[in-house]
């Protein structure tokens, strides 16, 4: 048989998953945009994108590649003009005073103060007030203040104006006058009393992994603990956190006594329902509903009998997250949960031994070592160590902290002895963190080599979970890679 | 022979087809070197946000000649705020110092959005943004420098420590009649100014305007939040207003 009558490999490239070529492409013009490139000029770079890695890793071209890729292009320039023109900034300025109501949507620290997040009816602002004020999220807020447009302070890597633009919004409040009183009922509202309740009743531990998985909330002290550790990510509520609500209530909608009762398709419907649930509870993040996506589009894929591609669902769930939202492509959120997710799922795509598993947590440490090192100016090696036993030490630890706090949480008398049992859990695994991290003690700083090494090791493995590992994949991601360094 | 012939062919489609992979990456980072920074749109940074359903809200424009100064509102005039614009000149350290046309009783961080933002260089501690700007008004943002130097002969890029009375919007503001560097008397030196980060309920009355309620209150706030870090912080005290703020600014210090 003739090469280039090779029948187009349905395991194989853009056939395998496609919507991973759109991505790139998207994120190639996204990166673009903030050089002030022009939009137009921006999203041209897309299809431009999608064909040079098309050309570059295909070894196999069929009769119906180049319909295939023209089409893919084409959409990839759609969909990155749309983005691009999302991101262009409103010629007009904040002028004059603003008086408003709305709910409190957010509410977090902010240095020494609390940031606030309001969804008014003119539009969603930014407040940063005093912490004994004491706004909750949930709460109807009514201000008069100027509005300013949210800025990165110049001396500081931590780009303020792209993380609240994330969060839909750019304007921040002076307020002059406030007034604040009991919202309806909202998602928010219940938030708020489900946080007050932890609060008053669990110990230190309890409470504050409680709060980061079920409100997506950080207790400081735990941040900064698990920051040392480098195991941050176990505080932000994202996929973990999202696969481990749904695989729980898979399996329990799966046992034998359940399926009679419910069918599979019901079965598949609930789970998406808590699915929606959580991820909303949770606060919404982007990791979240990037997971939320992807898991909804291989349940939805079960439903109509197809075989999903976990690279696709990872791939659609974050175009689908651009296209409402572009400017969390400079989220460090939604690119971290990406880039973890792309990975995970391309070691997915390959059918890994088991035993390889394991080295998938340093495959992820390594990966998004260059985007945490630019963001929070360097990672703790220990994460490298620690992170091959918190992964699976957490997917018990915090289902078991949940079984065990409800008791505390519905009131039930005597419910303080499984939580103490719970914190005690969390303490020895404090102990053991500890330990470790003392073992290795030392932050590695951003340097652009350990940055192109990360970068590297991603695009390598990501093009082996489409594309046969042969020396034109290993060209081809080379290429990418010092293109995707030179453009960033 | 027919099957290593189209190997071979095959082989080297291949090779062209990676040449050609490469030259669309090529041909994109030419692009961007060539289109880089041509969008000028992107500072204003107002994207996200809603559109505000407020009052005059005129974009801003920017004037290449410079116009012969306007002449300052007085209040008995009654023109609506929508059809009247306000000439401003703004220099120092923001990305493009200029005259711009602005809504009247717009405000110092309006002509500041106008000219692009702050530059890396400016000292937000010194100038107030929230400061109400009047027609003619000559605005300059000074760039950090240490507290208390001696300002130059010409006055130029003066600290705004040396404040002008109450009654001017603000230091770094220059009026047609009013020269900064003149200091037009009413200066309050560093060690004559009541530091809020230090000053008890007692020396804090000695303020414009403070009285026992706002002191506590002040008291309150830095016991709950800690230091000043700018004097424009004082906003967020309850009772503190841009007017009152505007009236103690030249007789408070942060240390």
């Amino acid at each position: 048989m003739r090469m280039d009558e090779v029948p187009f490999v349905a395991a194989e490239g853009a056939a395998r998953s496609p919507l991973l070529f759109l991505l790139a492409g998207v994120s190639f013009s996204l990166t673009a945009f903030p050089r002030r490139t022009p939009f137009m000029v921006a999203a041209f770079l897309a299809p431009l994108t999608v064909w040079g890695l098309l050309l570059l890793f295909s070894e196999r071209r069929p009769s119906r590649f180049f319909p295939y890729a023209s089409a893919l292009s084409f959409l990839a320039l759609l969909m990155s003009l749309f983005c691009c023109y999302g991101l262009i900034p409103e010629s007009t300025s904040p002028s004059g005073m603003i008086r408003d109501e709305g709910t409190v949507i957010l509410e977090r620290p902010w240095g020494g103060r609390r940031a606030v997040l309001v969804d008014a009816s003119s539009g969603r602002y930014l407040l940063k007030l005093a912490p004994n004020l004491h706004v909750q999220e949930g709460n109807r807020l009514s201000f008069t203040g100027y509005a300013t447009i949210i800025r990165s302070r110049p001396d500081s890597s931590f780009q303020e104006d792209l993380y609240w633009r994330a969060r839909g919004t750019s304007l921040e409040i002076m307020p002059e006058s406030l007034s604040r009183k009991d919202g309806g009922f909202s998602l928010s509202r219940w938030r708020t009393a489900l946080r007050k309740r932890i609060l008053l009743v669990f110990p230190p531990r309890v409470r504050g992994y409680l709060l980061a998985a079920l409100l997506g909330v950080r207790d400081p002290d735990l941040a900064e603990a698990h920051r040392r550790w480098g195991t941050s990510h176990l505080l932000a509520v994202s996929g973990f956190h999202v696969g481990l609500v749904v695989l729980g209530a898979w399996s329990l909608l799966s046992m034998r006594k359940m399926r009679d009762i419910l069918p599979r398709r019901a079965a598949l419907l609930a789970v998406s329902g808590l699915l929606w649930f959580y991820t909303l509870l949770a606060g919404g993040a982007p990791g979240a509903f990037r997971a939320a996506l992807m898991i909804q589009a291989l349940f939805v894929g079960k439903l109509l009998g197809r075989k999903g591609s976990p690279l696709n669902s990872v791939s659609l769930a974050a175009i689908i997250l651009l296209l409402w939202r572009p400017d969390w492509f400079f989220d460090v959120g939604w690119r971290l949960s990406v880039i973890a997710a792309l990975l995970l799922s391309a070691l997915a795509e390959r059918r890994l031994a088991f035993w390889i598993l394991p080295a998938s947590s340093l495959f992820v440490w390594l990966a998004t070592f260059p985007q945490i090192s630019a963001t929070f100016g360097e990672a703790p090696i220990a994460g490298m160590l620690l992170n091959l036993a918190a992964l699976p030490l957490f997917s018990v630890l915090y289902p078991l902290c949940c079984i065990l706090a409800l008791p505390s949480l519905l009131g039930i008398p005597g419910g303080w002895l499984p939580a103490g049992i719970a914190e005690g859990l969390f303490l020895l695994w404090e102990q053991c963190a500890d330990t470790a991290s003392s073992i290795l003690p030392w932050n590695l700083s951003w340097h652009p080599l350990f940055a192109a090494i990360g970068g590297g090791i991603f695009i390598l493995t990501v093009a082996g979970g489409v594309f046969p590992l042969r020396g034109r994949t290993v060209a081809g991601a080379g290429i990418f890679l010092l293109s995707a360094v030179l453009v960033g | 022979m027919e099957r290593d012939r189209n190997s071979q062919k095959n082989s080297i489609t291949g090779i062209v087809f990676f040449a050609i992979g490469i030259a669309c990456f090529l041909l994109a980072g030419l692009i961007m070197y060539i289109f880089s920074g041509k969008f000028v749109n992107v500072p204003s940074g107002m994207k996200a946000g809603p559109a505000l359903s407020l009052s005059s809200s005129s974009a801003p424009s920017r004037e290449t000649p410079l116009p012969p100064p306007a002449s300052h509102s007085s209040t008995g005039e009654t023109p609506s705020a929508e059809a009247k614009q306000w000439v401003l000149y703004i220099t120092g350290e923001v990305v493009s110092p200029g005259v711009y046309r602005l809504p009247s009783e717009s405000r110092v961080f309006q002509l500041v959005e106008a000219a692009g933002g702050l530059t890396s260089k400016a000292d937000p501690v010194q100038i107030n943004l929230a400061s109400p700007l009047e027609d003619g008004v000559h605005v300059h943002v000074p760039a950090v420098r240490p507290l208390f130097s001696v300002p130059d002969a010409s006055g130029e890029g003066a600290p705004s420590f040396p404040s002008p009375p109450s009654s001017s919007p603000g230091s770094f503001l220059r009026t047609p009649s009013l020269s900064f560097s003149s200091g037009r008397g009413g200066a309050i030196s560093p060690e004559a100014s009541v530091n809020v980060n230090s000053a008890t309920a007692t020396e804090l009355q000695k303020l414009p305007g403070i009285g026992p309620a706002i002191a506590r209150a002040i008291l309150e706030y830095r016991q709950s939040n800690g230091r000043f870090s700018s004097v424009e912080e004082l906003l967020k005290v309850k009772g503190i207003g841009a007017k009152k703020l505007e009236a103690i600014r030249g007789a408070v210090s942060l240390r």
